[in-house]
């Protein structure tokens, strides 16, 4: 076999056609001539060199036959064939087989055409070259050279195409010399077909496609070639530079050397051609065009240079510099080409026709598409000057938004290099929530001071400026958000397992073209990745929140114990606690209210409440003000830590504190006037025998069902309209959440709104103020009730021993009182009765100050802009009772009506 | 040496084996020294499309040839 293959491709082309038509080699000379020609021709080099391509292609037209045994038996037999290595250009026979493959079904239609032309073809041909006795010179098969140049153009077009010249060079710059050369035949002739035919006869082939390497170029047939016209082209040019030697220089220029007419000019910072040399002046003009050229390359190279050593430049900068690097590299590669050529030019001296050297207006046209590339490079690296990371991306970004596909997809394809990195950040963040940005690069960036216990809040934040402008911040927050969770889980929540199934595909397939259309395609797959992350990762959070560390429990359990839900837990904590906090707060201990908290929750039905609840259920006493009884400084508490801590942060436990505080006020309000009135209650039948304090008792009366009302209306409005209503709006929201954020959110809306609704807020302080006054005069007027029943029980007491004294002695014989006794009676029970104006002018003073205190309230309350507030003052003074007495509740009221229909 | 030049023959022979065998699926109508001589052809680097456009053109001047011989013969 080996010594075979030494066998000329001609000879074997030959034995084919014999073998084929079945004719002695004599016979086929037409048909070989024929043969040689379409083999020799450039013709279609376009095929894609993939084994694996044509190999699907045949399995295709296997299945199009409905032959998917076959296919499969194909597919068996070119795995055997893969094996065994023998044959290096398997895709070419595989492409051959392809070719000729034919449907048993049909007749193939596409070789008629051939046909008709081969018939006209044969003829004619037969009596212009007497081609078959020059076989073996002539035809110069330099298939594989041809080929690789070809193979290089194809993978050059992909990635960037800046040698677009070796596809000109290729299928010729243009059709005229072949016209020129084929002579008048071809001219006459139209009907051949243009690719087939618009070859050279002759060995005078396309310049540096075809370099023969044959001892003598044997054409016969062809026009002789032409070296008068490169003649007199070096005479005219005798005096002045010739044209060939500036292409030379411009060529080193294009590499940013200096030429020997062509130098840099540093001051001036361009090309200058020197000025003494003679040259005629379009030379000179094309020569400074072409000079731009070097200028480019020479910006470009130099920011690569400067940046490519700097090592914190980052990743992303590394990356834009390598993509600037391949297509420099691609430049160098058409320089290569040229230079090659021109060397060419030199080996054959003055034998190739003008048509195919180089010339200066050549290499304009063929420079014309690298120049525009490089021009857009410089103007990106102008642009880019020190930029990094995101900030670089947006910049390539900003670039690819032009009309000029080209322009748009070099471009793109910097931005797809570019953007990898990043792309890179992003996947390790929202996969495994890692952060491997040494060179802040990337958009989410961390403190490393912020302890755990903040991690959610403060860890982590977005880099504004490194966001590329092809993220939206809505996607740059949820990307924060996946990794902030991830971490929050691993660091927090100590799990460690994975989050819910990541693609692992989407991991390995991130290669730098997948990373440009992902981000340009932000519509599709890239936004529903983020997305998948997003809502996996937060789900997660949420379950393992919920069911690891019942946040929801929790979130209840403050409702029934800090804000005061549990309704008979609280009024059993009050019985217990009243007489421990009727002392000065100084005498309080702690331990002790431990106990009777306990006490309360075994009692009530907070005893069903998990004991995990229980447990982080504390009382709390704040600091002691001198004066304070226990009242005013015991606070119940519940401790949070962990996972949990990061809804319950300690500003929301303050605020939970303040509005206990609050609630704890108003509940107590309500306990005292309960024993108010059950006090009045149960004396009030006693007392019917003292007519003279039947006055006295009806301004208590009276009093006490004015605050009850009051007090009444007020834990209405605290009970449903604050907390009921804030409370159903946290908790549709947080059944609604997506993500913890959410529900930090609804979390602090909600304290907010009870805050300020309570009036705890800085706006309502004089609100607040007044509120506290009318529960200060409650306070005060229990104890005036309570001494009044305490002397008046007492006289009672007196009255009834003095009767029962005398009723005992009559029984006894004896005289019922002594005029003594009777006298000491009669004045006691006038002392007495001195006393009661004394109370009635006390009760009425009292009576004085609360309505006054009311009454404020109420002027407050219209005026505040809050809705609910003027509602709650309208049900407070429902029968306009405090507005008859207070003219100034009535023109506020006006104007307030007036404003509010002003509105409308 | 020897055994190795013969390994590489059976080698060879596999390979030719195989190559004939996907060609007869495909229909291509090329016996084994044809198929061979363009293997030989196409392990030189031709380009396949233009192989296989001679390849039809050839047949199909072979099949014009025959027609025309025949109606000669039979005028």
């Amino acid at each position: 076999m080996a010594a075979l293959d030494q066998k000329s491709p001609n000879v074997l082309l030959q034995s084919l056609c014999c073998r084929i038509t079945g004719k002695s080699e004599a016979d086929v000379a037409h048909q070989f001539q024929y043969a040689v020609r379409v083999i020799g021709s450039n013709y279609a080099p376009t095929i894609e060199r993939d084994e694996f391509l044509v190999s699907e292609k045949i399995k295709k037209e296997l299945l199009k036959q409905r032959r998917e045994a076959d296919a499969a038996l194909f597919s068996e037999l070119h795995r055997k064939l893969q094996t065994q290595g023998v044959l290096k250009h398997r895709w070419s026979i595989l492409y051959l087989l392809l070719s000729l493959c034919e449907d048993p079904r049909k007749p193939s239609t596409r070789v008629g055409s051939y046909g008709s032309l081969f018939a006209q073809a044969l003829p004619r041909d037969a009596h212009s070259t007497p081609f078959y006795y020059t076989r073996p010179q002539s035809l110069s098969l330099s298939y594989p050279e041809r080929s690789a140049l070809a193979a290089h153009n194809a993978s050059s077009m992909g990635t960037s195409g800046i040698s677009s010249l070796g596809m000109y060079s290729l299928n010729g710059p243009g059709p005229s010399p072949q016209a020129l050369l084929t002579g008048p035949q071809a001219v006459a002739d139209p009907t051949r077909g243009p690719r087939l035919w618009a070859l050279p006869i002759t060995g005078t082939v396309p310049l540096n496609s075809r370099p023969t390497t044959g001892p003598a170029p044997g054409p016969t047939s062809s026009p002789a070639p032409r070296p008068p016209h490169r003649q007199r082209r070096d005479g005219d040019t005798s005096a002045e530079i010739s044209e060939a030697a500036l292409v030379r220089d411009i060529l080193y220029v294009f590499q940013g050397i200096d030429g020997k007419f062509i130098k840099m000019c540093t001051p001036e910072n361009c090309y200058k051609i020197d000025s003494k040399v003679p040259m005629c002046k379009s030379l000179r003009d094309t020569s400074s065009r072409l000079a731009e050229l070097g200028w480019l390359h020479n910006k470009v190279r130099k920011y690569t240079d400067s940046r490519s050593l700097d090592r914190a430049f980052g990743l992303v900068g590394q990356s834009f510099c390598a993509s600037l690097h391949q297509e420099l590299k691609e430049y160098y590669r058409l320089l290569s080409v040229l230079h090659s050529q021109l060397q060419l030019e030199d080996d054959q001296g003055v034998n190739v026709g003008l048509e195919s050297t180089l010339t200066l207006r050549r290499l304009l046209v063929w420079t014309y598409d690298p120049k525009i590339r490089l021009k857009t490079l410089a103007a990106l690296v102008d642009y880019c000057q020190g930029r990094k990371g995101g900030e670089l991306a947006s910049a390539v970004h900003a670039y690819g938004k032009t009309g000029d596909p080209h322009m748009r997809a070099l471009v793109q394809h910097i931005l797809g290099l570019v953007s990898h990195p990043i792309l890179n950040f992003l996947y390790r963040w929202i996969y495994d929530g890692e952060l491997e940005d040494t060179y802040h690069e990337f958009f989410v960036a961390s403190d490393p001071t912020v302890k755990t216990d903040r991690l959610w809040h403060d860890k982590y934040s977005l880099r504004k400026s490194m966001i590329p402008s092809f993220i939206t911040m809505d996607q740059a927050r949820k990307v924060l958000l996946i990794g902030k969770s991830i971490n929050f889980l691993h660091q927090v929540c100590h799990d460690r397992t994975p989050p819910g199934k990541i693609p692992p595909a989407s991991k390995s397939a991130d290669s730098p073209k997948d990373a440009a259309e992902l981000f340009t395609d932000l519509e599709g797959a890239f936004q529903s990745k983020i997305d998948a992350a997003y809502f996996e990762t937060s789900k997660y959070l949420l379950d393992v929140l919920n069911k690891n560390y019942q946040l929801l429990e929790h979130l209840q359990a403050m409702r029934r114990y800090l804000l005061l839900g549990q309704g008979d837990f609280i009024r059993h904590l009050m019985d217990l606690l009243k007489p421990e906090l009727a002392r000065a707060a100084t005498t309080l201990y702690q331990h002790n209210l431990t106990g009777i908290l306990e006490t309360a929750v075994r009692a009530t039905n907070a005893q069903f409440d998990s004991p995990d609840i229980l447990k982080r259920l504390d009382v709390r006493l704040l600091e002691v003000s001198p004066g304070d009884t226990g009242w005013d400084v015991f606070s119940l508490d519940y401790h949070v830590d962990g996972p949990i801590a990061t809804v319950f942060t300690r500003e929301c436990m303050s605020h939970y504190l303040r509005v206990f505080n609050f609630l704890w006020r108003a509940k107590r309000m309500e306990y005292i006037l309960t024993d108010i009135w059950k006090s009045q209650m149960c004396n009030a039948k006693l007392l019917k025998s003292m007519p003279e304090l039947s006055g006295v008792l009806h301004q208590c009366h009276i009093l006490a069902s004015e605050m009850v009302h009051f007090i009444h209306q007020m834990q209405y409005y605290i009970t449903f309209e604050v907390l009921e209503c804030s409370w159903d709006e946290l908790w549709n929201k947080v059944q609604q959440a997506q993500d913890l954020d959410h529900i930090i959110a609804a979390h602090e809306v909600f304290l907010d709104t009870i805050i300020s609704r309570c009036l705890l807020d800085s706006n309502s302080r004089s609100l607040l103020n007044q509120l506290r006054a009318v529960f200060d005069q409650i306070i005060e007027f229990q104890n005036a009730q309570n001494a009044l029943y305490r002397s008046a029980l007492e006289e009672l007491q007196l009255r009834v021993q003095y009767e029962d004294n005398k009723r005992r002695r009559e029984e006894e014989g004896e005289w019922g009182m002594t005029a003594e006794q009777e006298a000491a009676e009669n004045r006691r029970v006038q002392e007495f009765k001195d006393t009661i104006p004394k109370m009635c002018s006390q009760l009425r003073l009292l009576t004085h100050f609360y309505q006054g205190i009311v009454q404020e309230f109420l002027r407050l309350l219209m005026t505040s802009s809050d809705e609910s507030l003027q509602f709650l003052s309208f049900r407070l003074d429902f029968n306009e009772h405090y507005k008859a007495r207070d003219p100034r509740l009535r023109p506020s009221l006006g104007a307030t009506r007036g404003r509010r229909s002003s509105n409308i | 040496m020897a055994s190795a030049a013969n390994t590489n023959m059976n080698a060879v022979r596999e390979t030719m084996d195989v190559l004939l065998e996907i060609s007869r699926l495909l229909n291509t109508g090329l016996d084994m020294e044809s198929l061979s001589i363009c293997v030989r052809l196409c392990e030189q680097g031709i380009n396949p499309e233009a192989l296989s456009s001679v390849i039809k053109e050839l047949r199909r001047a072979t099949d014009t040839l025959k027609a025309s011989d025949n109606s000669t013969s039979q005028g």
